[in-house]
């Protein structure tokens, strides 16, 4: 009788145990979607919506933004806050340039064909005003931006420089009973970023005024100025019998740089 | 017997003593054998596995409150990094700082500032970096912290130079040796965009005239505009910032000892309420009268006076080599200088003034959140 009681009082307490970890456990499923989510969607601007389906977007998420402080020629010499070595340059995936009104037009260029070494960007820059004292590094030389955007930008014009990130909903690959939220470059290898996703979990996206939908193409992407995570997380119970473990929250992350 | 009372005790309390003596021997066999030692493992076993459970649960919980905190700190910091670039934009005036620190709520936001390129001699574009830290006094070496950044026009000069005086009143009259001359008063030894071709003597809303001996000249000599409304967009003043209260300027309340400035020192002076500005209030820059203004003799300014309203005088001799805009609250009265007032253009007091009101501007859709 006494060993029935305990193991009894041990059951008891390890499914206790096991059921806090695992309200734990998609918490913080629920937490990781939105937090990453809302880092990479929060900066994203006007028209860098390339998908938006209810189990799957894709972004143009700004990297930096510089400006045109002095060209040579066909080049441009730009401020880049902390310079090259501060830019994930492999996760470029283009450049845009904003027009007076604010409007982005992107386009698709690795970092590689856009960098050119040459000439003496922070001189330059300095004789068009700039202070580069403590950052001569931060100002660097793009090449022939004009075969890209016309007319060519010049002084004063804003560039943006941008990765291509997709998520999407799918099928878990380490636990096949439950769904994903996978991340990764458009049209790249996605990686599982968090396990135990229920099937309700998806996107929705608002074209202006309060509604939502669960998915937008064509001219409407334009529209986008802010995208809700449903991140609804679900686990099995330890034990048979039981319901399963699910938590979820909504969030709507508005695009700041939608105006 | 071993244990009994000695000697000749009663016989009731010696048979009471019997009874008693072998209930005393016997308990202490009883519990060892059959019931504590049962009783006390159980106690002890339940007691270790509450214990457990209850430690078990607390570690849980706090990870995951610790978890939950941590994430809360990070959109903390970035809150506090968003205010304080909103903060910066907001409350910048004149010259641009390099760096600047705000605390925030829980948090300290640290703002730079870089100029990137003079657009034009009248819009610079800076880059301005706002970085939130918001520290968990646990874990004080390893704050949470969050980058924005942005860029900004500063816009050196706001305030539009079209005109000696004007008033967003109906009417504004000058008689008796009131002058006001749209003519540039500065040359190019005074700075080097000194000499300009002039700005009007006066404007108003329906009718500027000058009578009995006043003169009114200028390029052109005056103008009407026609409403309250266009006059106001015509000058170009953030008046609604300006003239709040709690929109810090250097000096308010009170001018400063000009003397004790560098000379090409044009300061913002404010006065909340309602000034007669006489010889004390003399000086150079930018007077900000949120109130009613009324300049008498001995009253000189080299800069800008914006006042929320401008009142009549009569045998005064205020001196202004500048430019004067009144009637900034609503619509103003109608004005007349008669027997004095001097309102001369002096572009390069307006210049040296205006940057003083130069502020940071936005570029739209240009915020991001650095990695």
């Amino acid at each position: 009788m006494l060993v029935v009681l305990v193991s009894g009082v041990f059951l008891v307490q390890n499914q206790y145990y096991a059921l806090q970890l695992k309200r734990a456990i998609v918490q913080d499923n629920a937490r990781s979607v939105t937090a990453m989510m809302a880092s990479d969607l929060r900066s994203v601007a006007k028209g860098g919506v390339i998908v938006a389906e209810s189990a799957r977007v894709v972004v143009r998420t700004p990297l930096a933004l510089s400006v045109i402080c002095a060209t040579q020629g066909p080049d441009v010499f730009v401020y880049l806050d902390g310079g090259e070595a501060a830019l994930d340059t492999t996760n470029v995936a283009g450049f845009a340039v904003r027009d007076s009104a604010g409007a982005w037009s992107y386009y698709n260029v690795t970092w590689r064909k856009l960098v050119t070494p040459g000439g003496n960007p922070a001189a330059s820059c300095a004789a068009q005003g700039a202070d580069t004292v403590g950052a001569s590094s931060d100002f660097i030389k793009l090449k022939r931006l004009g075969s890209y955007h016309s007319p060519a930008p010049g002084i004063g014009d804003v560039l943006m420089f941008f990765a291509e990130r997709e998520y999407s909903f799918a099928a878990s690959a380490l636990d096949s009973t439950s769904r994903a939220l996978y991340r990764g470059p458009y049209g790249g290898t996605l990686v599982e970023f968090v396990t135990g996703m229920d099937s309700t979990a998806g996107f929705a996206y608002r074209t202006g005024g309060s509604t939502y939908s669960s998915s937008v193409s064509g001219p409407a992407l334009q529209d986008i100025d802010a995208i809700r995570v449903d991140a609804e997380a679900r686990t099995h119970a330890e034990t048979g019998g039981r319901s399963d473990v699910r938590y979820g929250w909504s969030v709507s992350i508005p695009l700041r740089n939608v105006r | 017997m071993r244990g009994q009372p000695a000697g000749g005790l009663p016989s009731l309390v010696a048979a009471a003593w019997r009874r008693a003596a072998p209930a005393r021997r016997s308990r202490p066999g009883k519990t060892h054998t059959s019931r504590g030692g049962f009783a006390l493992a159980l106690v002890v076993l339940m007691l270790f596995a509450i214990s457990v459970a209850g430690v078990t649960g607390y570690m849980v919980i706090g990870n995951e409150f610790d978890l939950a905190d941590q994430n809360a700190m990070g959109y903390k910091a970035l809150a506090v990094a968003r205010g304080g670039l909103e903060r910066f934009l907001a409350e910048q005036i004149g010259e641009v700082g390099d760096s600047v620190a705000y605390a925030i709520g829980d948090g300290i936001a640290t703002l730079t500032s870089r100029k990137v390129v003079e657009e034009d001699s009248l819009n610079h574009i800076y880059f301005i970096r706002s970085e939130g830290t918001v520290t968990d006094a646990r874990y004080p070496g390893n704050p949470a912290r969050r980058v924005v950044g942005a860029y900004a026009y500063r816009r050196i000069s706001p305030v539009n130079h079209v005109a000696a005086i004007m008033s967003t009143g109906d009417r504004l009259d000058f008689r008796y040796w009131a002058r006001a001359d749209g003519y540039d008063q500065a040359t190019t030894s005074d700075c080097a965009g000194g000499g300009t071709a002039g700005v009007a003597g006066a404007i108003a809303a329906e009718r500027v005239r000058a009578r009995n001996g006043s003169v009114v000249q200028g390029n052109p000599n005056s103008a009407t505009l026609g409403s309250y409304q266009a006059i106001y967009d015509t000058a170009g003043v953030r008046w609604d910032i300006l003239s709040d209260p709690d929109f810090p300027v250097e000096f308010d309340g009170s001018p400063p000892n000009f003397g004790a400035l560098p000379p090409d020192s044009f300061p913002v002076v404010r006065y909340v309420g309602n000034l007669n500005a006489g010889s004390s209030w003399s000086g150079r820059g930018v007077l900000i009268v949120t109130g009613r203004l009324r300049m008498y003799s001995g009253f000189s300014w080299n800069g800008i006076i914006l006042a929320g309203e401008l009142r009549s005088t009569s045998f005064q001799w205020p001196v202004v080599d500048g430019t004067v805009i009144g009637g900034l609250n609503v619509k103003n009265p109608n004005i007349t200088y008669s027997w004095g007032g001097l309102f001369r253009y002096h572009s390069c007091n307006v210049y040296a003034a205006d940057r003083s009101l130069s502020y940071l501007e936005p570029i739209s859709n240009t915020t991001w959140e650095e990695y």
